[in-house]
């Protein structure tokens, strides 16, 4: 085991293909936090002052909810390596249970906002508040749906321990939702 | 194995404990707003570097980056680093 | 040729052709009226030489598309095409549908066609691109439905691939946009809206998938390598395609009156357009290194990956020149538009096309696998003499576009448009020369398939 462990491969683990993806969504959001932070430099008041109209403590569930998600998926690997797919699958389900949490909170703040009649046009921040939330809010979406897949597959005893490519390839999606996330909360909730 | 779970647990604390700390720096009804107490750069400085470490640490534990090696070893510390690098222009100069 | 069905899309390989080569007369003429004003008029006014050119382009396409459809589904499905008959049935309405139009666009001054055809009782007319008049679209949704219906039978009785279920899914897309043709409202700014949902989500969107499972079938065939590789790929390129293609009809909504927030959601995802084109040229090479049989039939090969490099540099980088907004804001509507178009639909669209004609072709005429190597030089060298024609059409366009650019928006004192034109004159004059050396590479591709001799032999690699 040890062994095995201690050598090192030349391409991450999971199918390449997914990897060149998650390079291609990845440069997508730096350029929208680029463009982001770039803007807010010749915008500083209103940047600061409506930054503050935001709510840091459901984004802050929303991060845990997000982080705690993956350390499921992480642990139905970990489970699966050791050939033990109930385990696997109940760790799967939990992390489905995380991002399902995550829609949720978003989705009551983005209506608290929307009953203030807050919009695309209402002003600079909320234009990039709302369009950066949101395009990372469908990316939750979709790696939901990749998780549930991976979920009904393992339930099936699709992976073995020897055999659990696409579950290492959807973990690997959906950590980057999560990953994404991590800059995202600083930037738009909390740097000033 | 064991050793397995134990680092994703050490990590995921890791990870929970940096949130809390990024959060704290933005009770500004609690703290003060302490970019006015710190110089403002530093501020910034100090949320961005928490956020690359923990990208960092979801690239090498959760990713599994840190059983590879070469140059896709650090693909996602680099896309932290550039990503923050451009984002640190507008904030600091 | 595996299946005997595969033959119908003969028919619309030759139909495809023959449109093209008169869509390029009428490019010549137009580019002659460019700088000789009154060539030709009053027989051939430069707005229906334009209306003739840009439709004929469409509809050879879609010839094409539907050509390359009716070759590639039974060979993928591993059975006979569902109704062959309804397939040449459909082929001579379109036909006839089409060159009624065109006819009528010639014959007619525009006005009294869409009088004729009744555009007041569903105003659909005087859209660029979308000029047909209302029964002529009815019929080209008729034709697409059929085309759709015998496609998706022949899929579902058969085995089913992902190449044939990603062409599926960008000739329903095909069908489905072509739709919001039919709406014309009054709004000006709601009518830009439903025409780019049209123009842009085609070659943007749905149009990049058909090109992807042309490009990668005509590889498979051509490389021998694994369907697993390239299937991945496909999906990656479909993905990015799509994220980027249908956010990035921003990239039209600077200036027509939407939301400010357009310029920014307009500007970033169109500018990572380029990367699911990118992807296909690498996919395109990355085959052919990986090749396991070196087919005899040169030329497809080279269209193959002339078609991967064309529609990055006319697509991707012509493309991205102009899809900034602060950019877009001095090149709006300028010649540097008009030098991405050609390159863009040559490049990705023009070039696919061939690709599958050239590799299908020769089987559909009774040879085993391709045509001699005297019908094959010939062949490369209408690839060459069209390629460059196009990469100088298009720099000449876009130095015309800069300068125009330059004095008519940029500089201190602008001009007056009629001024600039007439001091960029020159470059219309060369843009001319480049467009009769198209012409000449064009003929000596049809010419190739009247060149006989010995069919070359199948060469496998080790
Ligand atoms: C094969 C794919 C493509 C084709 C066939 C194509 C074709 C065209 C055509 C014909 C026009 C002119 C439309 C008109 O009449 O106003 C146009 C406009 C435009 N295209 Fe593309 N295009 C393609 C891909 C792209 C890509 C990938 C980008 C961006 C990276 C792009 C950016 C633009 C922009 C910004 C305009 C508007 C120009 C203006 O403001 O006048 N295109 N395209
Ligand atoms: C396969 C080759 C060609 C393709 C795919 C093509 C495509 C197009 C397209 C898409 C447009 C509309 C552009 C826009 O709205 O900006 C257009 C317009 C035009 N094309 Fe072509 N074309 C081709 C060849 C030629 C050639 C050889 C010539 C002449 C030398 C030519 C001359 C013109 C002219 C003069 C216009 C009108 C531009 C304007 O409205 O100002 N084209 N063509
Ligand atoms: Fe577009």
């Amino acid at each position: 085991m040890y062994i095995q462990e201690s050598i090192k491969t030349k391409y991450p683990p999971g199918d390449l293909a997914l990897w060149i993806f998650i390079c291609a969504e990845l440069l997508v959001f730096a350029i929208f936090f680029a463009a982001y932070a770039f803007t807010r430099a010749s915008n500083i008041e209103l940047f600061n002052q409506y930054q503050t109209t935001l709510n840091t403590d459901l984004a802050l569930l929303n991060t845990i909810a997000l982080l705690t998600s993956s350390y499921f998926v992480v642990s139905a690997i970990i489970s699966i390596k050791e050939n033990k797919q109930k385990q696997s699958t109940r760790f799967l389900f939990l992390s489905i249970i995380g991002g399902f949490a995550f829609l949720i909170m978003k989705m009551a703040e983005y209506s608290h906002h929307m009953s203030e009649g807050i919009n695309l046009t209402t002003n600079l921040f909320y234009m990039f508040y709302l369009s950066l939330t949101f395009f990372h809010f469908m990316h939750v979406i979709l790696g939901i749906m990749v998780l549930i897949i991976l979920w009904l597959n393992t339930r099936k005893g699709l992976y073995t321990a020897d055999n659990h490519g696409g579950l290492v390839s959807g973990g690997a999606y959906w950590h980057m939702v999560d990953l994404v996330w991590l800059i995202l909360f600083p930037l738009i909730y909390i740097m000033r | 194995m064991e050793k397995s779970y134990r680092t994703n647990n050490i990590v995921f604390t890791t990870l929970v404990l940096l949130t809390l700390f990024t959060w704290i720096l933005g009770q500004t009804d609690i703290i003060g707003d302490i970019s006015e107490k710190i110089d403002g750069k530093e501020f910034f400085l100090i949320l961005l570097s928490i956020a690359i470490i923990k990208v960092h640490l979801i690239g090498d534990f959760f990713m599994h980056l840190n059983t590879v090696s070469g140059f896709w070893r650090w693909i996602i510390t680099l896309w932290a680093m550039l990503t923050g690098g451009f984002i640190a222009i507008p904030f600091l100069f | 040729m595996k299946y005997e069905s595969q033959s119908v899309a003969k028919l619309y390989f030759i139909a495809a052709i023959g449109l093209f080569v008169g869509q390029i007369v009428f490019g010549l003429i137009m580019g002659l009226q460019y700088v000789i004003g009154d060539f030709m008029f009053p027989e051939i006014p430069f707005n229906v030489a334009r209306m003739v050119h840009t439709n004929l382009l469409i509809v050879w396409l879609l010839f094409g598309f539907m050509g390359a459809a009716y070759y590639l589904v039974p060979e993928e499905a591993e059975t006979e095409l569902h109704s062959p008959m309804l397939a040449k049935l459909m082929f001579w309405v379109f036909l006839v549908a089409g060159a009624l139009t065109i006819l009528g666009y010639l014959l007619v001054p525009y006005a009294t066609l869409a009088e004729m055809t009744g555009n007041h009782l569903l105003p659909t007319m005087g859209r660029e691109f979308l000029e047909q008049p209302t029964i002529t679209k009815i019929g080209i949704v008729i034709v697409a439905l059929t085309f759709l219906y015998n496609i998706a039978f022949t899929v579902l009785k058969g085995r089913k691939t992902v190449i044939t279920l990603i062409l599926l899914l960008g000739l329903a897309g095909l069908a489905i946009f072509f739709l919001f043709s039919f709406y014309n409202p009054d709004n000006l700014v709601k009518d830009k809206y439903y025409w780019w949902f049209v123009v842009h989500l085609w070659v943007e969107g749905v149009w990049e998938l058909i090109m992807a499972s042309i490009l990668a079938f005509v590889l498979i065939k051509t490389t021998g390598v694994d369907r697993e590789i390239i299937e991945k790929w496909l999906y990656i390129i479909v993905a990015m395609a799509l994220i980027t293609g249908l956010i990035g009809t921003g990239h039209h909504f600077f200036w027509i009156g939407a939301p400010e927030y357009w310029l920014w959601w307009g500007s970033i995802f169109s500018a990572l357009e380029p990367i699911p084109f990118f992807m296909m040229t690498v996919f395109a090479f990355n085959m052919v290194n990986k090749r396991r049989i070196n087919h005899p039939n040169q030329p497809a090969v080279l269209w193959a990956l002339g078609t991967a490099v064309m529609a990055f540099l006319g697509a991707g980088v012509w493309g991205f020149m102009h899809t900034l907004a602060p950019v877009n804001y001095y090149t709006h509507g300028t010649q540097i538009t008009a030098a991405h178009g050609h390159m863009a639909f040559y490049g990705a669209y023009v070039m696919i096309v061939l690709a599958i004609i050239s590799y299908a072709m020769p089987m559909m005429r009774g040879r085993k696998a391709c045509n001699s190597a005297a019908s094959q030089i010939v062949e490369m060298w209408s690839f060459w003499l069209m390629t460059i024609a196009m990469v100088f059409i298009t720099l000449f366009l876009t130095g015309a576009g800069i300068l125009q650019v330059w004095l008519q928006r940029f500089s201190d004192e602008p001009m007056s448009f009629m001024v600039v034109q007439d001091k960029i004159e020159l470059f219309y004059w060369m843009r001319e020369g480049a467009g009769v050396v198209f012409l000449i590479g064009l003929l000596l591709y049809v010419y190739s398939f009247f060149v006989g001799g010995e069919e070359r032999t199948v060469e496998k690699k080790v």
